[in-house]
């Protein structure tokens, strides 16, 4: 946590007990004012020095209440030091699939097939937008093959729609993950539809094809990382 | 009593039209939806490979076969593949079939359609854990035969797991 360095850093001026509110705490309201509360804050993460220290150590003595809250943050500040240690990437294999994420990049729209495709799907988002995304690109397919030249001879061959996957505005993401990534085919490949993961980060990429070995195909990584542990 | 019939005979042809559209719209979807053929079974060929990163130029198992997808990102991040296992898996359109893997979790595939000759399929794919939860909940791949698509990221013994999963032509 970063240091707090406020021109009144302190104890509140005067008695303490002049900013509780009235019943404060029995309601689990807080009893302090907001400068008081962030005081006490402070103090609790060891982040006041000189004469502020002194006095907010001063009126935690001399009041429970301020006591009772201070020990709450500092439970506090345990539980989220644990939370964020244990968020921490495991060293080990897992590493490798964020390298080769890096590796991969952001995608040069120019050059759509010339390089390897990765869309980093969200967890918060992959059911919906997704689903919605190639829903809406199912719906286009279907309307051209239902509604396509009959006397076409090729309309079984109808090429597939691009899927346009896209972060929604809302989700803060990497450059690869906000950019406007095309999961296709080349006619004959392989063509992912549908991705449904509502607990887990999936990264699809697109192989394209290699010359006179392979069709293109796709891969669909599936991140170890659960917040519901689900391992 | 002009604007009366006006009214009416717009009311006839719009109703007309509604129904042509929907009886043209029937045809079609029938005409696009039906069968091409009555075989809706297929085999599939799982390869589950292990994945690790190891000193020096490393190896494929030459028992994987040629898979040079393996040598393309995101896979060329490693440089060892090993045969775990290989499987054959009947599927039957519509009815899932399960696949345990080494770690544990279940594979499941679905044959969800077949159409066209040659034939094009439509698979679903899950894994679940041990105890039932998702790992992935679903992906549904459209895939012509021997065309093989992946999917990789369970950690396994230093590395990582690959699914590689093709239909074969019987």
């Amino acid at each position: 946590m970063s240091r707090i360095h406020r021109g009144d850093a302190g104890a509140p001026s005067g008695d303490a007990s002049d900013l509780h509110f009235a019943n404060g705490g029995e309601r689990g309201e807080p009893p302090f004012g907001h400068d008081a509360l962030l005081d006490l804050m402070a103090y609790a993460d060891g982040e006041l020095e000189g004469e502020a220290a002194a006095r907010v150590d001063a009126w935690v003595a001399r009041d429970e209440v301020a006591a009772r809250w201070v020990e709450e943050f500092r439970t506090l500040s345990e539980c989220i030091s644990v939370t964020e240690g244990a968020r921490r990437p495991p060293e080990g294999a897992d590493t490798i699939a964020d390298a080769v994420m890096a590796k991969v990049g952001p995608l040069s729209p120019d050059r759509p097939n010339a390089e390897p495709k990765v869309v980093r799907i969200r967890r918060a988002f992959a059911a919906g937008a997704v689903s919605t995304v190639f829903a809406l690109a199912a719906g286009w397919w279907l309307f051209f093959r239902t509604w396509g030249p009959m006397d076409d001879p090729d309309r079984s061959a109808v090429k597939a729609p691009v899927a346009v996957v896209s972060p929604p505005p809302s989700a803060k993401a990497s450059p690869a993950e906000s950019s406007a990534v095309a999961v296709q085919s080349d006619p004959g490949g392989v063509e992912l539809e549908q991705v449904e993961s509502p607990t887990r980060e999936i990264s699809v990429f697109y192989v394209p094809a290699l010359s006179g070995e392979s069709a293109s195909s796709i891969v669909v990584w599936v991140g170890e990382d659960s917040k519901a542990g689900t391992k | 009593m002009l604007r009366r019939t006006l009214s009416a005979v717009c009311i006839s042809v719009g109703t007309l039209s509604a129904f042509a559209m929907v009886a043209v719209t029937s045809t079609r979807a029938a005409q696009a939806q039906a069968p091409e053929s009555e075989d809706t079974t297929a085999q599939a060929e799982v390869l589950v490979l292990q994945a690790s990163k190891q000193p020096g130029a490393g190896s494929i198992d030459p028992s994987i076969g040629n898979l040079p997808q393996l040598k393309k990102p995101p896979f060329d991040a490693y440089n060892t593949f090993r045969l775990v296992d290989r499987k054959a898996v009947s599927l039957k359109k519509g009815t899932p079939a399960d696949l345990p893997l080494v770690d544990g979790r279940k594979l499941e595939l679905v044959l969800l359609d077949k159409t066209g000759k040659p034939s094009r399929y439509r698979l679903a794919a899950s894994i679940s854990a041990p105890k039932g939860a998702a790992f992935l909940k679903r992906i549904e791949v459209s895939a012509s035969a021997n065309e093989p698509f992946f999917v990789a990221g369970q950690s396994h013994q230093g590395g990582i797991l690959v699914l590689g999963i093709a239909i074969r032509e019987k």
